[in-house]
């Protein structure tokens, strides 16, 4: 499957936690950036991958010191990746041995952290290689101080030159006498240059005896990236309340699940976010609802929490059951475009129809929100119809929120939206007249209730955009006519 | 018995050197000074504000005089000069600064010798070294204020500064007397009554301050009328009728003569008042500038004060002339209060 496009990715909340994970390491902050859709042959490491995030996640909380001391010896991990580039080219230079070295001893720090924390967990996925041997060939005098200087146990040579050159500078520091004293600098400048000469063979001499290394070193890298990026995952998951997702074969199935972008901004205002639960079968399966009754952010949460699992993420919401699909495709006329300088309606059809011949080999979840509700509405349903019962037929996923009637009949199963439902309007119109016409918006929001309910019997009409509009206080007169010319009373007498 | 520039320097933990111009003999006043600290045992760190365009003479291709360290000290320079340094090298990290030169490293000496010193351009990134100096068990830390104009650091990097000033600097003795008198004016300027404390806003170092800020002669800060907040033309502040009572006026950033010149020039009153700097690294205005300010009552103060030490001359110019260095000498000190050092001398 592809990646989401990045505005794809913000409406549907996954930037949002992408963006509440901060990794410790550049490493980290790669993998994060790496995160892509599994698969669909890919199921085992997918399964893989949400074990992995299951064991880290049950001992996060135990293990909380030990986690700790790993991210604290993370934090000195700096990227290496250049020098070790360099170290296949060139001749390195001190401050990327010291950089290597850097990287080295803080791996050896991590190793035996690691290893202990792993024994609790067993995860299978970070695995990192013994690096004693090219530590020692930075570290000869086997100190594991972070600094890097070129020592005189490299070579006999380069201490008996550093030895003469001390003398020379000790007894300058002594000299006052000015012509002396130029003659010690002119011999310590011949001096200099031989040191010069030698550190530089040693320079040679220490890189090409990394050169074998350097493929386990890249292994270190590697392993040190995932282990932060697997720590931020649990943490993202804990943070949220994630659960752990299952793969089914084309079943979605979804258990109360949240999106945790809406329930913070909801939280923060004093509301609440109401879980949303669904269960698709191939074929359509179609979501009503009135205006304002959250339709946008159930097709969100649902594509969030699909999309999260896909690219190896524990969900939001109490269960979820999911097929890897191969393509998600989202037709909605909000994120279309007036770039591509297309008329809403047009945009949309093209990219229904682009989206149709992509959708004809594997199989996925095709979501639209309102399709064709910028054309006038009796064609408009017509062409919604029309779609439903070709999409139908066909062996994939489709979730379509429309306001248009008449098309539950022809999908597989219907949802709608409470709304307003099962409110008491009267006590609302109490509270708005109390509060001030003002705050009748908010206080709609307030009461609307924006779960979901499986539809098992044939519906009326909602009203919800009646009471809406009278909530809202439209004019007396005007809304008499509204009430005279509801067409879903007419076409409930023909019905 | 006069002090050595090395006594004057004990007790500061922070130094800066400005130099008035180019071949002003900063850098010998910088080797006498660490020679003499050398001797001491002070764990000593070295770094510049930025680095002089002319590092290595284009014509021969050899390197600047450098600053001759003791094993120990440990220096702030950028990668591209590692390999001018002659000491024996142990790098000791990355500070995450960059430079036209690469990334400054910090870089401990092992062995005696000459060091050439790139470092960072802003105060902000002055202070990051600072403190990545003091881990490294830094005492005390030189700033070159390598740019050769008076290019100081503010108070928050180094506490103390030392100004060069020398016969390169112009042909006309008197002159380059009162131009350097009028900088060791600057650098000496009185804190003023205001309180730092009583500024509106004080996240000064991320420039999230750009109101001026002004008070009354009861010290109480005056709304800045609305008509003109935002527009920066502080001449049309000061002029506005419900300003008239104004003492006090604090400038973020920096004094420029163009922020001046529409004040000088109106007739804005400027009897007994005064306009307020962060510290003197900020005050950039011309000499001609400030004789206006003063001559129409008005004055300059900051909030913090920088410490003063020496000024350093040098009678010889790299352009062939030279002044006589008693005269030179007796000149300087009659119009500066601090002590006046010959580098030839020191």
């Amino acid at each position: 499957m592809e990646k989401l496009t990045i505005d794809q990715r913000k409406m549907i909340g996954f930037q949002f936690l992408i963006e509440n994970m901060t990794a410790i390491t550049v490493y980290g902050a790669d993998e994060i950036k790496k995160v892509h859709p599994y698969a669909r042959n890919n199921k085992q490491k997918l399964e893989l991958e949400f074990h992995e995030i299951e064991k880290l996640v049950q001992q996060l909380e135990k293990e909380k010191k030990a986690i700790a001391k790993i991210e604290l010896v993370l934090m000195f991990v700096k990227e290496i990746r250049g020098s070790l580039k360099n170290a296949t080219r060139t001749t390195l230079n001190d401050v990327e041995l010291f950089e290597l070295k850097n990287f080295l001893i803080q791996i050896e720090k991590l190793i035996p952290l690691f290893s202990e924390l792993n024994q609790l967990m067993g995860l299978e996925t970070i695995k990192f290689e013994e690096i004693k041997q090219p530590l020692d060939i930075l570290d000869p005098d086997k100190k594991r101080i972070t600094s890097f200087y070129l020592s005189e146990k490299y070579s006999d040579k380069l201490k008996e030159i550093r030895e003469q050159k001390k003398v020379i500078e000790v007894s300058l520091r002594q000299e006052l006498a000015k012509e002396k004293k130029t003659e010690l600098l002119l011999l310590r400048r011949t001096i200099v240059s031989a040191e010069a000469d030698i550190e530089q063979e040693i320079r040679r001499k220490i890189t090409s005896d990394l050169f074998p290394f350097i493929g386990q070193i890249e292994k270190n890298v590697k392993a040190t990236g995932r282990l932060d990026f697997l720590i931020q995952k649990a943490k993202l998951a804990l943070k949220f309340k994630g659960i752990k997702p299952s793969i089914t074969d084309t079943k979605l199935m979804m258990d109360n699940v949240v999106n945790p972008q809406i329930q913070e901004y909801l939280k923060a205002k004093g509301g609440e976010f109401t879980p949303i639960s669904i269960a698709m079968e191939e074929g359509v399966t179609v979501l009503t609802g009135a205006n304002m009754g959250g339709k946008s952010v159930a097709l969100q949460t649902i594509m969030l929490n699909l999309y999260l699992a896909q690219c190896g993420f524990f969900a939001y919401g109490e269960e979820v059951f999911f097929p890897i699909v191969d393509y998600l495709v989202i037709i909605s006329e909000e994120y279309q475009s007036v770039k591509d300088g297309l008329s809403s309606f047009g945009g949309e059809i093209v990219k229904l129809k682009d989206s149709l011949t992509k959708m004809e080999s594997g199989f996925g979840l095709l979501v639209m929100d309102e399709l064709a509700r910028g054309t006038n509405p009796d064609e408009g349903a017509a062409i919604v119809r029309g779609l439903v019962r070709h999409l139908n037929q066909r062996p994939m996923l489709t979730l379509l929120a429309t306001h248009y009637d008449h098309i539950a009949e022809y999908g597989n199963a219907h949802y709608q939206v409470y709304g307003l439902k099962d409110m008491d309007i009267g006590k609302i119109q109490q509270e708005i007249d109390t509060l001030g016409e003002g705050r009748g918006l908010e206080l709609i929001g307030k009461c609307m209730n924006y779960g979901i309910y499986l539809v098992t019997e044939p519906q009326n009409c909602p009203k919800d955009a009646l009471n809406v509009c009278r909530l809202l206080g439209l004019q007396e007169n005007v809304m008499d006519l509204i009430e005279e010319s509801n067409f879903c009373k007419i076409e409930m007498h023909v019905d | 018995m006069e002090k050595s520039l090395g006594q004057l320097v004990k007790d500061k933990r922070s130094l800066s050197l400005a130099g008035m111009c180019k071949n002003a003999g900063k850098t010998t006043v910088f080797n006498r000074i660490v020679r003499e600290i050398d001797e001491t045992d002070i764990h000593l760190g070295l770094t510049s504000i930025g680095r002089d365009g002319e590092a290595v003479d284009v014509v021969t291709g050899t390197g600047k005089p450098g600053i001759y360290v003791k094993e120990g000290t440990i220096i702030g320079t950028a990668m591209g000069l590692l390999n001018e340094c002659d000491i024996t090298q142990e790098i000791l990290g990355k500070t995450g600064i960059h430079t036209p030169m690469g990334e400054v490293i910090l870089v401990r000496a092992r062995s005696d010798g000459n060091v050439q010193l790139a470092g960072p351009s802003t105060n902000s990134q002055l202070m990051e070294i600072s403190r990545q100096f003091k881990i490294h068990g830094v005492e005390k830390i030189i700033i070159d204020g390598a740019i050769s104009r008076k290019s100081l650091c503010s108070t928050k990097v180094a506490q103390s500064v030392i100004l060069s000033t020398g016969a390169s600097c112009g042909r006309n003795i008197d002159l380059v007397v009162k131009e350097t008198q009028f900088a060791a004016k600057i650098l000496d300027l009185n804190v003023t009554k205001i309180s730092f404390d009583q500024l509106p806003n004080q996240e000064l170092d991320k420039n999230a301050s750009p109101e001026f800020s002004i008070w009354n002669q009861h010290g109480e800060l005056m709304e800045i009328p609305l008509e003109e907040k935002g527009f920066r033309r502080l001449d049309h502040i000061l002029r506005n009728k419900s300003m008239a009572n104004w003492k006090w006026c604090f400038i973020p950033g920096a004094l420029t003569d163009v922020l001046f010149k529409p004040i000088l020039m109106s007739n804005t009153n400027l009897k007994n008042k005064e306009f307020i700097a962060l510290d003197s690294s900020k005050i950039l205005l011309s000499s001609d500038c400030y004789e206006k300010l003063r001559m129409k009552g008005g004055s300059l103060g900051v909030f913090e004060k920088t410490d003063l030490l020496a000024v350093t001359i040098n009678p010889f110019s790299a352009y062939g002339f030279h002044f006589d260095k008693t005269e030179f000498f007796e000149k300087m000190s009659e119009k500066i209060k601090q002590p006046v050092f010959n580098v030839m001398e020191v």
